[in-house]
C-alpha cells in the first residue's frame, strides 16, 4: 500500500485565526495519478494544496494541526527542509503568474536557483519543458519577449513547464484553467493527462466535467471537511453522501 | 461663446493644475529669455551723461523691446566713478551714436571698462592693438570716454570685445562663447561675472559623492524595513521615523553635520591621522566629504521610502511563484524583488540628486564657500580632495544675490546661475518620472 501513496493526509486542520479553514481532513493521494480535489468556494480546497507544499507558512495567522507525510516522511513542523520539499512538489497558480522576465528566463528561474548556470544545459532543459507542455513550436521564436505577452493560455501552460522544469516529482495545479477560455482550458486538460506518465498531479478545481474529464481519484471537500473521497468513475455515478450528490449534479455550490 | 468650453476652464482642478505650471513655466521663461539675453554683446552708445560724453551698455539687451524708461546702463567707469549703473531717458539712447572702436575690456578681478583702445605697450615699446588677447607682461592703454587714460595689465585682461565693430556671425559666435563659459569658465569679478565651472563642478562631485552613500545606505535599510514589515514594533518605529525624518527643516542636519561629522568625526580624524598638520584642521572643518555626509543624510528617507514602496509593489503572486518552485526568502529577495525595485529605486536616488542639487541651507555650515580657488578634483593623487571646501551653484546664486556689490552688475550671473539650477534639478526630476511610468508600466503588464 505504501509503495502506491504519494501524499498521506492525516487529522490535517488549519485555522486562520479564529476561522477555520480545514476539518480533521484524513485523505490518501495515489503516485502517478490525477487526484481532483473538488468543493464549493472556500471550502477549503486550495488551503490543502497550499499545505502540500507548505505554503501556508506564508500566513502567519494560519494554524496547522495534524499529519502529512510524502512518500512516507513527515512534511509538516518545524524541522522539515520547505526549501527541499517544495523542489520535489511544483505549483501552478489559478491566475497565470509569470515573472516579468523573457519566456526564457521565466523558465531558467527555477534551474538558476537550482544552481544550474552553463547556457547549454539551461538551453536544453528550458527547450524540454516547453516541448513537455507543447508550447516550443508556439514560442521557440519569440523566446527573448517577455512572458506577459503571450496569451493566457499560453502564460499558463508556461508556468506548467516552469513548474516541471526543475522536475518536481508532484505538481499541484490550482485551478489552473479557472482564467482561461474553452480552447486553452482544453489543451491544459489534455496536457495534465499527458503528464501524469511523468508526474503525480494533484488537482484543485470547481469544474464538475473537468474532474471527471481528467482525474482517476476525487475527494469533495465542504466546509473543511472531507465529505467523501473515491475513484472518480464510481463519486460521480454513485455518489454515497447526499451533499456530494447533490453538489455534482449541481444543486449546491 | 461656448458654456461648457468656459466651465471647463474655470474647473477647480484646472486651476489646481495652472497653480502648479504657470510659476514653473513662468520662472523657467523668464530665465531663459533674461538669462540668455543678459549675455548678449550689444552695442556700446556714446550718450550725454552727468560725466559728459559717456560710453554705455544697454544693461538689458531687451530694452528696446520692453520699452522701460528710462533706462538702466551700464558704464564702464566704476574706477573712476564708483557707480556701475546708470538711468538714462530712453531718448538719449535712441540718439546715441554707437562710436566705431569702441571696446568692453573684462578684467578677471574688477568689473569692466568701456573705452578706445590707444596702444598695447611693453614697457616703453608702444604698438597699435592687433585685435589678439595681450601677453600678461603687457599693458593696455585704454581712453575712458570721460578722457582719462587707464593701464591695464594684460594679466588681468579676461577678454576684450570691440563691441561696435562686430558683424552678426561674430556676434552670435561671442555670445555662444560665453553662454559655453558660464558652465565652463571660473568666474570672475567676485563671482559677478564668468562662469560657473568650479560651482558645477563643487556641485556635480557633491551628488555624486552623495550617490554613492545614500544608495547602499537606502537599499539596505528598505531591505530590512521590508523584511521586518510584519513583525516588530521597531521596525514599524523605525518607519515612522524615516518618514518624519524628511520632513526634518534641511539646516538641522547641517547643524547636525556640523557637530557629528566635522568636529566629532572629523576632529578624531585630525588628531589620530593628521596631527603633524594642527592646529590647522584638515578633516575638522567642512568640506566636501562632510557635506555629502549631511546630503546623504538629508535624502535618506527619500531613498529609503521610495525603494521600500518598489519592493512593496513586487506582488505576492510572484514571491508564491519563486517560493514554490524551491527559492529560500533570500533567493526570492536578491533574484526577484529586488531587481523589480530597482525602478523605484533610481526614482528616489533621481529625486534625491535634485534635492540634493538645489539645498544649500545645511551646506552652509558644512564646506560650502564662495569662492574656491582650487577644484577639489586635480589631475594629482588622490585626484579627488575630500577635505577641500567647495562652490555650488545654489549658494553662489545666494551669494551673488546677497553679497554681490552691485545687484544690477550681478544680474547677468543671477539669471544664469538659477537658470542652469532650475535646468538641472527639472531635467532630474522629469527623468525620474519617466523611470517611474515606466517601472509602473511593467508591474501592470505582469500581474495580467
Amino acid at each position: 500500500m505504501s509503495e502506491d501513496v504519494c501524499f498521506e493526509i492525516e487529522q490535517l486542520s488549519v485555522r486562520f485565526s479564529s476561522r477555520p479553514a480545514l476539518k480533521s481532513v484524513s485523505l490518501k493521494l495515489k503516485r502517478r495519478e490525477v487526484s481532483a480535489i473538488i468543493g464549493p468556494s472556500g471550502c477549503g480546497k486550495s488551503t490543502l494544496l497550499r499545505c502540500l507544499n507548505r505554503l501556508v507558512d506564508l500566513d502567519p495567522e494560519a494554524r496547522v494541526d495534524g499529519a502529512i507525510s510524502l512518500k512516507g516522511q513527515p512534511i509538516l513542523g518545524s524541522g522539515v527542509d520547505v526549501i527541499a520539499l517544495r523542489a520535489r512538489v511544483g505549483m501552478v497558480f489559478q491566475k497565470p503568474n509569470p515573472f516579468p522576465l523573457s519566456v526564457f528566463e521565466n523558465i531558467a528561474y527555477g534551474l538558476r536557483v537550482r544552481g544550474i548556470k552553463r547556457t547549454a544545459e539551461l538551453d536544453e532543459r528550458v527547450e524540454l519543458a516547453l516541448r513537455s507542455v507543447g508550447l516550443w513550436t508556439e514560442v521557440a521564436s519569440i523566446l527573448l519577449e517577455p512572458a506577459a505577452r503571450l496569451s493566457l493560455g499560453q502564460q499558463q501552460r508556461l508556468m506548467i513547464a516552469r513548474a516541471i522544469a526543475v522536475e518536481p516529482e508532484v505538481l499541484l495545479l490550482d485551478e489552473p484553467a479557472s482564467a482561461l477560455d474553452p480552447i486553452s482550458t482544453l489543451k491544459i486538460e489534455e496536457l495534465i493527462f499527458a503528464l501524469k506518465e511523468r508526474f503525480t498531479v494533484i488537482l484543485v478545481t470547481h469544474n464538475m466535467q473537468q474532474a471527471a474529464r481528467v482525474s482517476d481519484f476525487t475527494a469533495f471537500l465542504s466546509n473543511g471537511e472531507l465529505i467523501e473521497a473515491g475513484d472518480t468513475a464510481r463519486m460521480f455515478t454513485n455518489p454515497t453522501a447526499k451533499a456530494t450528490e447533490d453538489y455534482i449534479t449541481g444543486r449546491t455550490g | 461663446m461656448n458654456l461648457a468650453r468656459l466651465k471647463a476652464f474655470f474647473n477647480p482642478l484646472a486651476l489646481g493644475v495652472a497653480a502648479f505650471f504657470v510659476p514653473v513655466i513662468g520662472l523657467l521663461l523668464l530665465l531663459l529669455v533674461d538669462g540668455l539675453l543678459a549675455l548678449w554683446p550689444g552695442r556700446l552708445h556714446q550718450v550725454d551723461g552727468p560725466n559728459g560724453q559717456e560710453l554705455v551698455l544697454p544693461a538689458r539687451a531687451l530694452w528696446r523691446v520692453i520699452g522701460q524708461d528710462p533706462v538702466l546702463v551700464r558704464r564702464g567707469l566704476a574706477d573712476v566713478i564708483g557707480q556701475d549703473m546708470l538711468l538714462l531717458p530712453r531718448a538719449k539712447l535712441i540718439n546715441a551714436s554707437q562710436p566705431k572702436g569702441a571696446v568692453r575690456v573684462q578684467r578677471f578681478n574688477a568689473s569692466g571698462l568701456f573705452g578706445y583702445i590707444v596702444a598695447v605697450c611693453v614697457q616703453a615699446r608702444c604698438e597699435p592693438y592687433q585685435g589678439a588677447l595681450l601677453e600678461p607682461q603687457s599693458q593696455l592703454r585704454l581712453r575712458q570716454s570721460n578722457g582719462e587714460l587707464v593701464l591695464i595689465a594684460g594679466a588681468e585682461i579676461a577678454r576684450i570685445d570691440p563691441l561696435n565693430d562686430l558683424a552678426m556671425p561674430q556676434r552670435v559666435a561671442r555670445w555662444l562663447r560665453a553662454l559655453l563659459g558660464l558652465i565652463i569658465d571660473a568666474p570672475r569679478n567676485a563671482n559677478t561675472e564668468g562662469g560657473m565651472g568650479p560651482a558645477l563642478v563643487g556641485t556635480s562631485l557633491l551628488v555624486i559623492l552623495m550617490s554613492a552613500m545614500v544608495s547602499p545606505l537606502g537599499v539596505l535599510a528598505a531591505l530590512y524595513l521590508y523584511r521586518q514589515q510584519e513583525r516588530g514594533r521597531f521596525a514599524r518605529a523605525a518607519r515612522v521615523a524615516i518618514s518624519n525624518l524628511a520632513a526634518v527643516p534641511s539646516v538641522l542636519y547641517g547643524a547636525f553635520a556640523l557637530v557629528a561629522f566635522v568636529y566629532g568625526l572629523g576632529g578624531w580624524m585630525d588628531a589620530h591621522f593628521f596631527a603633524e598638520r594642527l592646529p590647522s584642521p584638515t578633516f575638522g572643518t567642512g568640506g566636501l566629504l562632510w557635506a555629502a555626509c549631511a546630503m546623504a543624510l538629508l535624502t535618506l528617507p527619500i531613498v529609503v521610502t521610495m525603494t521600500l514602496e518598489g519592493l512593496e509593489r513586487v506582488p505576492q503572486s510572484l514571491i508564491e511563484a519563486s517560493l514554490a518552485l524551491g527559492a529560500t526568502r533570500e533567493e526570492t529577495l536578491l533574484r526577484l524583488v529586488l531587481p523589480l525595485a530597482r525602478g523605484a529605486f533610481l526614482t528616489g536616488l533621481i529625486l534625491a540628486i535634485s534635492r540634493a542639487a538645489g539645498e544649500i541651507a545645511p551646506l552652509m555650515l558644512v564646506g560650502v564657500v564662495k569662492s574656491a580657488p582650487q577644484l577639489p578634483l586635480t589631475s594629482d593623487y588622490p585626484y579627488i580632495h575630500l577635505e577641500q571646501k567647495f562652490m555650488h551653484l545654489g549658494h553662489q546664486l545666494f551669494d551673488l544675490a546677497v553679497h554681490s556689490p552691485s545687484l544690477e552688475a550681478a544680474t547677468p550671473m543671477l539669471l544664469s546661475c538659477g537658470l542652469l539650477l532650475l535646468l538641472l534639478v527639472l531635467g532630474l526630476n522629469s527623468l525620474a518620472y519617466l523611470l517611474r511610468a515606466r517601472l509602473i508600466r511593467g508591474l501592470e503588464s505582469m500581474s495580467v
